[in-house]
């Protein structure tokens, strides 16, 4: 269980804590990317699993590095979680138990699986990405820029070894086309706790851009 | 093609000649990474010493006058220029984001070791 944090000072302990309670079975890491504020010595103090990037490496960067530990420790699978608070440890079972029932790739903790998607820019953003993945692999994923997937043995080969796999949905298309296969599992969120997402307001134009030029064009390329 | 513009090209060219030498004084760059501007300038010496050269090309690309062809020239250039910096840049973050992480991971190990000899 990988928990990038990037200046998670605010809600770290609290997201390990009720991880800690109720997915005890699961091991976890915290890959504390660069952080500049008290990130690292809460993490020390509480003696959390910790990897320390000695510099900034965004996202893509520190998730790596956590796949790459799980590569090197031979885990069989790993799961994405965000340090701020928005995911809901007692969901991790049910995504565990879909990855061996259905023997998927990557199972998505996802939040439309069932219901409707309550309208908001966001989820604009979700459902335009949603239709490109569908228009480009065929294949349907509901909710595709949700933060919370677990990925199998293979996936945390790939994504470990291959430079430019950002943990996002143009990597999702990436490996649907590569013959991975997707399992959405229904999961709540809840707001972040605190911390700044990766994503702040400002950034969200030039993320979807990428986003959707990547699913796009460069996909076919890659 | 006007004696203004091919002072111009001289003095550009010894311009960048100036600053180059200056910023190697100071170590600021490599030599390796000279090599293209000095090329660059040596185009605009040969350029305003052989206008002949600019009337021929731009003749054969159908282009009016010859100025407009330097300036299709040089743009061209940074272009690529541009292109195989990016290329650069991509490569050389790629080597930093792989040093970062193998450096904390094999801190994470380390680290793991002294935590497991401690509790013996």
């Amino acid at each position: 269980m990988i928990i990038p944090a990037f200046n998670e000072e605010e809600s770290i302990v609290a997201t390990v804590d009720s991880l800690r309670g109720i997915a005890s079975a699961v091991d976890y890491i915290v890959i504390d990317d660069g952080s500049i504020d008290s990130t690292n010595e809460l993490c020390e103090e509480h003696g959390f699993p910790l990897i320390r990037l000695p510099i900034n490496l965004g996202l893509a960067g520190g998730f790596q590095t956590g796949m790459k530990y799980a590569l090197q420790k031979e885990y069989d699978a790993a799961l994405q979680f965000d340090a701020d608070g928005q995911h809901i440890p007692a969901f991790i079972q049910p995504m565990i138990q879909a990855m061996y029932e259905t023997n998927a790739d990557i199972v998505i903790g996802s939040r439309f699986a069932e219901g409707k998607k309550r309208f908001s820019a966001r989820m604009v953003g979700s459902t335009l990405i949603s239709g490109l993945i569908k228009l480009t692999t065929g294949k349907s994923i509901k909710d595709p820029t949700s933060g919370m997937r677990l990925y199998n043995r293979r996936m945390i080969e790939l994504f470990a070894n291959k430079q430019d796999m950002a943990p996002e949905p143009d990597s999702l298309a990436y490996c649907i086309r590569k013959g991975a296969s997707i399992v959405e599992v229904s999961v709540e969120m809840q707001e972040r706790l605190a911390g700044e997402s990766y994503f702040s307001a400002s950034q969200t134009v030039s993320y979807m851009l990428r986003i959707c030029v990547s699913i796009l064009i460069l996909q076919w390329f890659r | 093609m006007s004696i203004l513009l091919r002072v111009f090209l001289v003095v550009c060219a010894l311009l960048v000649l100036v600053f180059m030498i200056r910023r190697i004084r100071k170590a600021e760059i490599h030599t390796r990474d000279t090599i293209f501007w000095f090329l660059l300038a040596a185009c605009f010496v040969i350029i305003a010493a052989f206008p002949q050269i600019a009337f021929f090309l731009s003749r054969l690309l159908g282009i009016e006058s010859p100025a407009n062809f330097i300036f299709l020239f040089v743009i061209a250039v940074l272009f690529i220029r541009e292109f195989t910096s990016t290329v650069e840049i991509a490569k050389l973050r790629e080597r930093i984001t792989t040093l970062a992480q193998e450096l904390a991971l094999a801190q994470a190990g380390t680290d793991n070791e002294d935590a497991i000899e401690n509790r013996k």
